[in-house]
């Protein structure tokens, strides 16, 4: 198991660098660098003004040279300075990382309890109404674009919200976006607030990893069901809490940890499309921001941010695997 | 039946847990239709920083914060009119305050009034404007353009016992002397300036400004909000609104169901169309839509160096072959954006209402065209006397769907008169930051401008403004205008200081402009903002610069 994750760790290493390199050059080759478009929406600007922000900000190095000029910062801990917000890119990633966490914890969460619950549900009721009704949302849910389905939502519950109308229901009318009522930041309100702003990014983050873990769960429990052990249980005359609890939900999760490590960079991808639409000032954000005004020390920054994620929840399935299942040896 | 107990238990606890996510009562004070010490208002970008000269800091966002936050010597008002604020009086040529020196140059004579302050309490004074400018012109400072700058010999606060008189001396001539100049706290930078002028953009102050305007910084939520209180002190009046919340809201159809649900009061660079603010009105009866009149000329290049194009006739033919109007009213129906013929607005003070125009005319289009040697092809297309198809393309900023629209519109009247348009667009990122500064597009391109009152012709029609490779592509003449008399008007014009005589040539230069058409006008843009109806004193003024809290000391709520 060391040597796994010892030959694991220098693949890591490998793999970020190649991506550095591929996120560097499609970066540096996307159209427009930022001084040029400030040119062209300036009509004061002269050419030695051009000139000067160009050499301030190393633009007419060669791309090789600013590469290696970002990646010896960079292997010195320092994730460098953003342009735009005249910051060290740490800071800024430190409020934004928080906020991710947030909304990925949630979302998570709900997506796991819901999604297993539900899949459980429907196993057991195999081709009742409910279970087909489950089928139908679940492949909506898998299918449903989640800009799309957030704009949805904000105009269901934020905008048109007929309940609101109803007498002790206006607080059903969600926020439709931002992370925070300007104003209110102490003690329970502030956190009451907090949570309803955080409903609707919560639910559409959620839909796609509930829907699929709702199909997987349905598929393994309806598979660990039919197996003889769980006949030889009933036949022992075991409580069905006991044989669904003890013998055929444990068998049946094994995969599923597998697959909800597995889910979470989609997850994370998804949170850029999420927060973007619900202004949540999280790592998503900050990226679409950094991208559109070309601040590549925090585009690379937070593209690197998602590999490692990628890559360490992978890694954390495969071990998961390993310690959840005695057959599967890693040598 | 157990097992139905199991599963129902198993979905009573995942939907306490869903309740306890969503349910939650009402915070007090939460709803924002109930703030009514606040204003709200939404934005659809954020800015980075906030001393909006500093490269990196110039979205124009932060330029709409600093107005509530900083006022200047003059500022505009909402009828495009400069006033004085800081500045006791605006300098003129009668009053004296204003000088032509020989050679060129030019003295003008500033006197402030002690009775603004900065946030912290420090007097405004002349030193801080002197500072701002030696500061500002300092190659090592990230300042994104000296260009007036440049023009400037020196600034001198005269007497050291009263620092509230400034004389600016210019080494040129330059009609916008009388604008003012910036200011920032010396004593709040000064520091890091001689420490380290590149790093100034990274000073606190960028991000948290010490102000001399209606309200104070109070706070900066990254990618959530700013917040700014109340200046007690702020000499034009205490103002009424306690705190201004700008919120931001980067997707257009969010900020629109924000405005909708009565989430925000206010919208500003809201990247709004007509149908969406009309909307916006529609569904929420306590929100007024302004449609502004602006400074956003829409309108379409020629590339004067195509032979087709080169022939005035044909340039003629193709504006008179458009149905502008019809574009006018695709872009904002209920004629409210009525086309343009020169390259200024009706409100300038210098538009030319007289200059030659170009009525859709689809016979006067063919006309014109068979007299430029253009005969029908069996297909429909005209053909040049070499027997070329006459088939030309126009490009456009990809993904903006009204300019896809009007060139769907367009494609189809000039197919009327045989001319075949094919379509071939870009990012802007690519059609601003390569395709029209190298004018690489081979025929028309269409797009805006965003100007200001003060905005003067040499960039856009000067000869010498061509991009080209000798001059480091320097200049915005995209189509590529030669004109001797415009040359010789422009130079006049730059600088021309009597604003009456500046008027006259700049009316001059644009029926000139308007005979040759290097450039076929559309229409000037309007701003849309929003607001609530029961906000008073709002006044947009529609300009880049000063957006619609240019007043926000003087908004209140109804009673």
């Amino acid at each position: 198991m060391q040597w796994y994750l010892l030959r694991r760790g220098v693949q890591t290493v490998v793999i970020l660098f190649g991506l550095s390199i591929l996120m560097f050059t499609l970066l540096v080759f996307t159209p427009g660098d930022p001084v040029e478009l400030l040119a062209t929406s300036n009509p004061d600007i002269q050419p030695e003004d051009i000139a000067a922000l160009r050499q301030y900000y190393g633009l007419d190095d060669p791309f090789y040279v600013r590469y290696f000029k970002w990646l010896r910062t960079v292997v010195r801990g320092d994730l460098g300075y953003s342009r735009q917000y005249g910051k060290p890119v740490m800071e800024i990633m430190g409020e934004r990382l928080k906020n991710t966490l947030t909304l990925l914890t949630a979302a998570v969460v709900v997506a796991f309890v819901v999604g297993v619950a539900v899949g459980i549900y429907s196993a057991l009721h195999q081709y009742s109404t409910t279970d087909y009704a489950v089928t139908v949302f679940s492949f909506i849910g898998l299918s449903i674009p989640n800009f799309w389905q957030g704009i949805v939502f904000i105009l269901i519950f934020a905008v048109w919200a007929p309940w609101a109308h109803i007498p002790g229901l206006a607080w059903l009318k969600l926020p439709a976006g931002g992370m925070m009522t300007p104003g209110v930041s102490e003690g329970l309100p502030m956190v009451l607030d907090r949570v309803r702003h955080l409903v609707l990014p919560t639910l559409v983050l959620a839909t796609s990893g509930m829907a699929s873990w709702v199909r997987f769960t349905r598929s393994s429990m309806l598979e660990v069901i039919r197996q003889d052990y769980i006949r030889t249980a009933h036949a022992k005359g075991l409580a069905e809490k006991v044989v669904i609890n003890k013998h055929a939900l444990r068998n049946a999760l094994i995969p599923l940890i597998t697959l909800v490590a597995l889910s979470i960079p989609n997850v994370v991808s998804g949170a850029v499309l999420t927060e973007t639409v619900f202004s949540w000032p999280g790592m998503g954000l900050l990226l679409f921001q950094s991208v559109l005004g070309h601040d590549h020390n925090v585009a690379m920054a937070v593209l690197l941010f998602l590999a490692l994620m990628t890559i360490l929840f992978n890694l954390l399935a495969d071990i998961a695997y390993a310690v959840v299942d005695p057959r599967v040896k890693y040598d | 039946m157990s097992k139905d107990r199991w599963t129902r238990r198993g979905l009573l606890l995942a939907a306490a847990f869903a309740l306890a996510v969503t349910i939650v009562p009402l915070s007090p004070g939460a709803s924002l239709a109930q703030q009514r010490d606040q204003v709200v208002i939404g934005a659809a970008q954020e800015p980075s920083c906030l001393i909006t000269w500093f490269e990196g800091c110039t979205l124009a966002v932060g330029a709409m914060v600093m107005n509530s936050v900083s006022v200047g010597m003059v500022d505009f008002n909402d009828q495009w009119r400069l006033f004085p604020r800081i500045a006791e009086k605006i300098p003129t040529l009668r009053d004296g305050d204003w000088q032509l020196l020989p050679n060129n140059r030019m003295r003008v004579t500033w006197r402030l009034k002690r009775t603004y302050t900065w946030h912290d309490g420090r007097p405004v004074t002349a030193l801080d404007v002197s500072w701002t400018y030696l500061m500002a012109r300092n190659p090592r400072s990230p300042t994104v353009s000296r260009f007036v700058l440049r023009k400037i010999e020196n600034m001198q606060v005269p007497n050291p016992n009263d620092p509230y008189a400034l004389v600016v001396n210019w080494n040129e001539r330059y009609p916008f002397a009388n604008l003012g100049h910036s200011i920032l706290p010396r004593h709040r930078l000064e520091r890091q300036y001689l420490q380290d002028p590149s790093r100034l953009k990274a000073h606190p102050e960028a991000t948290a400004p010490t102000g001399n305007g209606p309200y104070r910084f109070v706070e900066w939520v990254r990618g959530s909000h700013i917040t700014l209180e109340a200046y007690d002190r702020f000499p034009e009046g205490r103002p009424q609104i306690r705190r201004i919340v700008f919120r931001w809201i980067l997707d257009a159809t969010v900020l629109q169901a924000n405005a909708i649900a009565g989430q925000v009061d206010v919208t500003d660079i809201n990247n709004f169309d007509c149908v969406q603010v009309a909307e916006i009105e529609r569904r929420n009866p306590d929100v007024a839509g302004h449609y502004t009149p602006a400074l956003i000329w829409e309108h379409i290049d020629f590339n004067l160096d195509n032979e087709w194009l080169r022939d005035v006739r044909v340039r003629h033919a193709l504006a008179h072959a458009i149905n502008r109007a019809q574009l006018a009213e695709l872009a904002c129906p209920g004629g409210r954006q009525p086309v343009a013929h020169t390259w200024l607005p009706p409100r300038h003070e210098a538009h030319n209402p007289n200059v030659r125009q170009y009525a859709f005319d689809q016979a006067r289009a063919r006309a014109l065209l068979a007299e430029a040697g253009f005969t029908p092809g069996p297909d429909g297309i005209l053909r040049d006397r070499q027997g070329r198809p006459f088939s030309i393309s126009i490009m456009t900023t990809a993904g903006n769907r009204l300019r896809e629209q009007v060139q769907q519109v367009m494609r189809d009247q000039l197919r009327q008169v045989g001319v075949d348009l094919r379509i071939d667009n870009r990012p802007a990122a690519v059609l601003f930051g390569q395709i029209t500064a190298r004018r690489q597009f081979p025929h028309l391109v269409m797009y805006a401008w965003v100007m200001s009152p003060v905005t003067l012709p040499a960039g856009l029609w000067h000869s010498s403004q061509i991009p080209r490779p000798e001059n480091n592509w320097e200049g915005q003449n995209n189509p590529g205008w030669r004109n001797a008399e415009n040359d010789r008007l422009i130079d006049q014009i730059m600088g021309e200081v009597d604003t009456q005589r500046r008027i006259q040539l700049l009316r001059r230069q644009q029926e000139i402009w308007a005979n040759d058409l290097p450039a076929i006008p559309l229409f000037f843009r309007l701003s849309l903002t929003t607001s609530r109806k029961s906000l008073q004193n709002v006044k947009p003024a529609g300009l880049s610069g000063t957006y619609i809290n240019w007043n926000s000391h003087e908004w209140s709520w109804a009673r």
